[in-house]
C-alpha cells in the first residue's frame, strides 16, 4: 500500500479541504503537480519501514549533534529535538522569483521607514501616511535613539518574514520579524540532514543551495564597521536559551566569539570590550540575539543580568555596530504592518509584490466594530506577542474565550488587530502510524540586508503545524520544520550521469551515484564570485588594554 | 579568547582525564579483584583504594558504610550526585562543553554530547550484567576520541592550550593519587619498596595497568618489575606519556604556548610554578624521593598542582 494512502482520508480530517495543497494538483486522484512530479514518484514506492527508519535516523543525527531545547526542570537537563519531518516542501524557480523581487522589495522599504522614523523629524508622519499616534504608542518604539544614525544606514541586517498561501494558492506576508528572528540554522541543518538519511529523495533534482548564508550574513555584519581589522561576536542570552544551539551554530560557522553578556564591558571610552585571556579586546559589531529590553540595564530593563551596561551609551557614540539596531520593533508591530503596502509605494512609488493579509485594527473604530461583530470569523492578534501567543482563532473558539477577548479588544484597542481566517496552504508530511498526511505550512525566508545589497537564501524555514487541524506553525506550540527546496531553472545534466551509473553497477556504481549527488548539490559557478574572502584578517590585534575588571572568582561550570 | 570560554575549555579538559582515569582504574582493579592469587588481599582493600585515590572515601562511606562491589560501581561510575563520579564528570565537560560550542569542532561536540547521551542508557545493574570491560573501555574510548578529534579539527591556539593544559594537569594529580595509594597498599601500609618473598608482583602489575603504564613499563625497564623502576616510571619517565614529569612539562609549555614566553622567562605566576614542577620532577631521584618519603613527596605534588591550578584561574580565567 503506498505511503499516500491515508492521503485523502487525512485531508477531511484535519478540516482542510479548501486548502491550496502544495504538492497535488488535484487531491482526490492525488495528482502531483509538475515541480513535486519526481519526488513524489520516489517517496511513493517506499514501505512504512524504510520511512521509518529514516525518521528514527533523523531524529539520532539531531540529538547527537545537540540540535535540541531543554526542557526545563529536569535534574538531568533532558533535552528534546524540534521534530524535522522528511518530505522536502518544493517551489518551483519562477514562483521563487517572484518572492524573492517581494522581499527586497519589502525590506528595502522597510530600512527606509526606519531611517525616516529615527530621524528628528520623520518625513512620513508629517505626510500623513500613518498616524503620528501609532508610532508613538508602539511598545518598540525607542524614542531615545530618534537622532542617533545607524552605522550605513541600514536598520534591520537580518529579516524573516513569515509567507503564507492563501486557498487560491496565492502567497502574502503574515508578518515580519524585524528583532531577532531565529530558525536559519535549521534551514541549514535540515538540507544536511536530509541529504545524510534520504540522499535518493535528491537524484534528478536541480536544488538551490542555501549555505552560503552564513558567509553572507558575517561579511554584512564586518561591512558596519569602518574598521579594517574589526571584531564581530554574537552575543547570546546563554546555554539555557531555547535558541542557543542556533546561537553556537552562526557563531561556528561564522568564526566569530559566541558572547554573553557578562563577557563585555564598556569603558569609560564609551567602547565596548570583551575579557578574553589577553586582557581587554575591543568589539567593532554585535549580532545580538537579546531583545532591545535585554541590552543595557543601565537604559532599558534595570533588573536584566543578561545585557552590558553602557552598551547603549557606546552605540549612540559610534563605536559599536548592532544588528539588528535597536528599535526596529517598531516597523514589525502587528498594527504598522497593515501600512506597509503603503510605506513600500510611499518610499520606492512601487505597488507591492507580496500583499499583506486583509488586517482590520481594533484603534479604528467602524474596524474595531467589524472585529467585535464578527470575532467568530476572524483570527485576532495582540499587537506585540510573538510566538503564536495572545491570539484568538475565532472559528475554533468557544463562546466563552470569544467574549473574553471581546472585552480586552475594548479595553486596549491600540493593541489589538484581526484578520480573516488564512486557510494555509496544506503539505504531506510523514506521521509515525499514519502514513502521510496533509498538515498545514507557512513560509520563513531569511533576508540579509547588507551595505551592498540584499541577499536572500532560496526557500527559507518551511514550518508544519504538526497537530492535525491546527494553524500555529510555532516551534513553542508543536511546530516541526520541513527542509525547502527551490529547484534551479537549469535541469540537470542527468541523463548523462544515470548512463554512467547503469555502465558499472559493480563496486563503482555507489561511488557514482554519491557523486551524482554532490554533483546536483554543488553551487552554481555564478555564487562563488559573491563570496568575500575569508582570510587572515578575521583575526583582530587587542588594541588598547583598559584594566580588566574581574568579578568572580571561578566561572566555569563545575558540577 | 574569552577569559570565559577558556575556564570552560580549562575545566572541560579537567573533567574529561578524570572521568577517564576514573573509569581505568575501577576496570582495572574490578578485574584485578576477581583474579587476585594472594589470600591477603581481599577485594575490600581494592574497593577501598579506588575510594582513596578519588579522595571520595570519607563521603562514601557517609553514605553506604561498608563497600560492596554494586555500591561502589554505583558511587564511582553512576552517582550523579557525587562529583567526581564518571556521569557528573561527562555531564560537567558537556555542559562546558556546550558554553564553548563555537570553539570546538563539531565533531569534538558531537563527542562529549554522545558520551553523555549514551551514559544515560546505562545504570549499575545493566553494567554488571553485560560487561563491565566493554562498557568502561567505551567511556575510555570517547574521552580518548574526543583528544583524537582535538589534535585533528581544533584550531592551534590558545583554545587549545587550554584544554590540553587542564588536561595534563588533572593527569598529574591524578597520577600522583593513584601511585601514593596503590603504592601503600603494596607496601602493607608503610611505603617501604622492598623487593622479596613477599614481593606482590601481581599487584605491582595491576598498580602498572591502572596507569596505563604496563606495556610501556616492559619496554622501558627490560630488567622487570622493582619497586624502584615502577616509581620512577610513573612519576619521573622522560618518555611515557602519562608520568607525572611529563604531565607537568606539558601544562609548563601549554601555558608558555598562551603567553608567548620562552627560555628562562616566565610570564606569570602559573608558568613560573608549573617551570619549577616541572625541573624538579627532571632533576629528581628514587633516592632523593625516598629520601624524603614517597606519601609526603606525592602529597606534596598535589599541593603544587593544586596552586598551578589557581594561578591559571587567576591569571587567565577569571570573568
Amino acid at each position: 500500500m503506498s505511503l499516500f494512502a491515508a492521503y485523502p482520508g487525512g485531508l477531511e480530517r484535519g478540516g482542510y479541504q479548501a486548502a491550496f495543497d502544495e504538492m497535488f494538483a488535484e487531491t482526490g486522484t492525488l495528482t502531483a503537480r509538475p515541480h513535486y512530479h519526481a519526488l513524489y514518484e520516489r517517496v511513493k514506492g517506499l514501505s512504512d519501514d524504510e520511512f521509518n527508519r529514516r525518521v528514527s535516523l533523523a531524529d539520532a543525527t539531531l540529538m547527537n549533534q545537540g540540535i535540541t531545547f531543554t526542557v526545563y526542570g529536569d535534574a538531568l537537563g533532558v533535552e528534546r529535538t524540534f521534530p524535522v519531518d522528511l518530505i522536502p516542501r518544493i517551489l518551483p524557480a519562477d514562483e521563487w522569483d517572484r518572492i524573492e523581487r517581494g522581499l527586497t522589495q519589502r525590506i528595502n522599504a522597510l530600512n527606509l521607514f526606519l531611517r525616516d522614523l529615527y530621524s528628528e523629524d520623520p518625513q512620513i508622519l508629517k505626510d500623513n501616511i500613518i498616524p503620528r499616534d501609532l508610532i508613538e504608542t508602539a511598545s518598540h518604539y525607542r524614542r531615545a535613539f530618534v537622532g542617533c544614525p545607524a552605522p550605513k544606514n541600514l536598520y534591520v541586517h537580518i529579516c524573516g518574514t513569515d509567507l503564507i498561501r492563501d486557498h487560491a494558492g496565492d502567497w502574502c506576508v503574515l508578518e515580519d520579524n524585524l528583532r531577532t528572528p531565529s530558525g536559519v540554522s535549521y534551514v541549514l541543518e535540515n538540507r544536511l540532514i536530509l541529504t545524510r538519511v534520504f540522499p535518493q529523495l535528491f537524484a534528478a533534482q536541480n536544488i538551490r543551495p542555501v549555505d552560503h548564508y552564513t558567509t553572507a550574513l558575517l561579511g554584512n555584519l564586518r561591512a558596519l564597521s569602518s574598521r579594517s581589522q574589526c571584531t564581530v561576536v554574537l552575543l547570546t542570552p546563554g546555554v539555557y536559551n531555547s535558541a542557543y544551539f542556533e546561537h553556537a551554530f552562526l557563531a561556528q560557522q561564522m568564526g566569530i566569539e559566541l558572547v554573553q553578556g557578562r563577557d563585555l564591558f564598556v569603558e569609560s571610552d564609551n567602547c565596548v570590550y570583551m575579557k578574553t585571556t589577553h586582557g581587554a579586546q575591543r568589539v567593532d559589531v554585535i549580532y545580538r540575539r537579546i531583545d532591545d529590553d535585554f541590552l543595557d540595564p543601565e537604559i532599558f530593563r534595570k533588573e536584566s543580568s543578561l545585557g552590558v551596561p553602557g552598551l547603549m551609551r557606546a552605540y549612540a557614540a559610534g563605536n559599536v555596530a548592532l544588528a539588528n539596531t535597536v528599535g526596529t520593533g517598531v516597523a514589525d508591530d502587528k498594527v504598522v504592518y497593515r501600512y506597509v503596502p503603503e510605506i513600500i509605494r510611499y518610499y520606492l512609488d512601487q505597488d507591492a509584490i507580496l500583499p499583506n493579509v486583509p488586517t482590520y485594527c481594533a484603534w479604528e473604530e467602524k474596524e474595531r466594530e467589524y472585529i467585535l461583530g464578527n470575532l467568530d470569523k476572524l483570527v485576532v492578534k495582540s499587537a506585540n506577542e510573538s510566538g503564536g501567543y495572545g491570539m484568538l482563532i475565532g472559528p475554533q473558539a468557544t463562546a466563552f474565550e470569544r467574549s473574553q477577548f471581546a472585552d480586552k479588544i475594548r479595553a486596549e484597542p491600540r493593541n489589538f488587530l484581526a484578520q480573516p481566517v488564512v486557510e494555509l496552504s496544506t503539505a504531506p508530511c510523514y506521521v509515525a502510524g499514519k502514513g502521510i498526511v496533509p498538515r498545514r505550512v507557512d513560509l520563513r525566508p531569511y533576508i540579509l540586508s547588507g551595505p551592498s545589497g540584499v541577499t536572500i537564501i532560496p526557500g527559507g524555514l518551511t514550518r508544519v503545524a504538526l497537530k492535525e487541524g491546527s494553524y500555529v506553525v510555532n516551534s513553542s506550540q508543536g511546530g516541526g520544520s520541513k527542509d525547502t527546496w527551490v529547484l534551479d531553472k537549469v535541469r540537470p545534466p542527468m541523463r548523462q550521469s544515470l548512463g554512467g551509473m547503469t555502465q558499472s553497477l559493480g563496486e563503482g556504481g555507489m561511488s557514482q551515484q554519491m557523486g551524482e549527488m554532490r554533483q546536483s548539490l554543488g553551487q552554481p559557478p555564478g555564487l562563488a564570485a559573491e563570496e568575500p574572502p575569508m582570510d587572515a584578517a578575521l583575526r583582530d590585534e587587542p588594541e588598547t588594554k583598559p584594566n580588566q575588571t574581574q568579578s568572580q572568582t571561578q566561572g566555569g561550570m563545575h558540577s | 579568547m574569552l577569559s570565559r570560554e577558556a575556564d570552560s575549555l580549562f575545566w572541560m579538559g579537567r573533567y574529561l582525564e578524570r572521568a577517564e582515569a576514573t573509569a581505568r582504574i575501577v576496570d582495572v582493579q574490578y578485574h584485578a579483584a576477581l583474579e587476585s592469587p594472594l589470600a591477603n588481599r581481599d577485594p575490600q582493600s581494592l574497593w577501598n583504594s579506588i575510594l582513596e585515590i578519588s579522595g571520595d572515601d570519607l563521603i562514601f562511606q557517609a553514605r553506604y558504610g561498608d563497600v560492596s562491589e554494586r555500591d561502589l560501581i554505583q558511587f564511582m561510575v553512576f552517582d550523579i550526585d557525587q562529583p567526581d563520579s564518571v556521569v557528573s564528570c561527562v555531564r560537567a565537560a558537556r555542559a562546558n562543553a556546550q558554553g564553548v560550542r563555537e570553539v570546538l569542532s563539531s565533531e569534538m561536540w558531537e563527542v562529549v554530547n554522545r558520551a553523555f547521551l549514551e551514559l544515560l542508557n546505562w545504570d549499575v545493574d545493566k553494567m554488571l550484567t553485560t560487561s563491565p570491560h566493554q562498557f568502561l573501555v567505551d567511556v575510555r574510548n570517547r574521552c580518548h576520541l574526543f583528544y583524537g578529534l582535538a589534535e585533528r579539527t581544533m584550531l592551534i591556539g590558545d583554545a587549545s592550550y587550554f584544554l590540553k593544559a587542564g588536561m595534563f594537569l588533572e593527569r598529574a594529580d591524578q597520577m600522583s593519587r593513584l601511585t601514593d595509594v596503590l603504592v601503600r597498599e603494596l607496601t602493607g601500609g608503610d611505603y617501604l619498596l622492598e623487593e622479596g618473598e613477599h614481593f606482590d608482583t601481581h599487584g605491582w602489575i595491576a598498580c602498572l595497568k591502572s596507569a596505563s603504564a604496563f606495556e610501556a613499563f616492559r619496554k622501558t625497564y627490560r630488567g622487570g618489575i622493582t619497586p624502584d623502576n615502577v616509581l620512577s616510571f610513573l612519576v619521573l619517565d622522560w618518555d611515557y606519556p602519562s608520568s607525572i614529569h611529563h604531565a607537568v612539562s606539558q601544562v609548563e609549555r601549554c601555558l608558555r604556548s598562551v603567553s608567548g614566553s620562552a627560555g628562562r622567562r616566565y610570564a606569570s605566576d602559573a608558568e613560573r610554578l608549573a617551570g619549577r614542577l616541572h625541573a624538579d620532577l627532571s632533576f629528581l631521584t628514587i633516592a632523593e624521593i625516598r629520601a624524603q618519603g614517597l606519601h609526603e613527596f606525592l602529597e606534596g605534588i598535589q599541593k603544587r598542582c593544586f596552586d598551578i591550578g589557581n594561578a591559571v584561574t587567576d591569571k587567565y580565567l577569571r570573568h
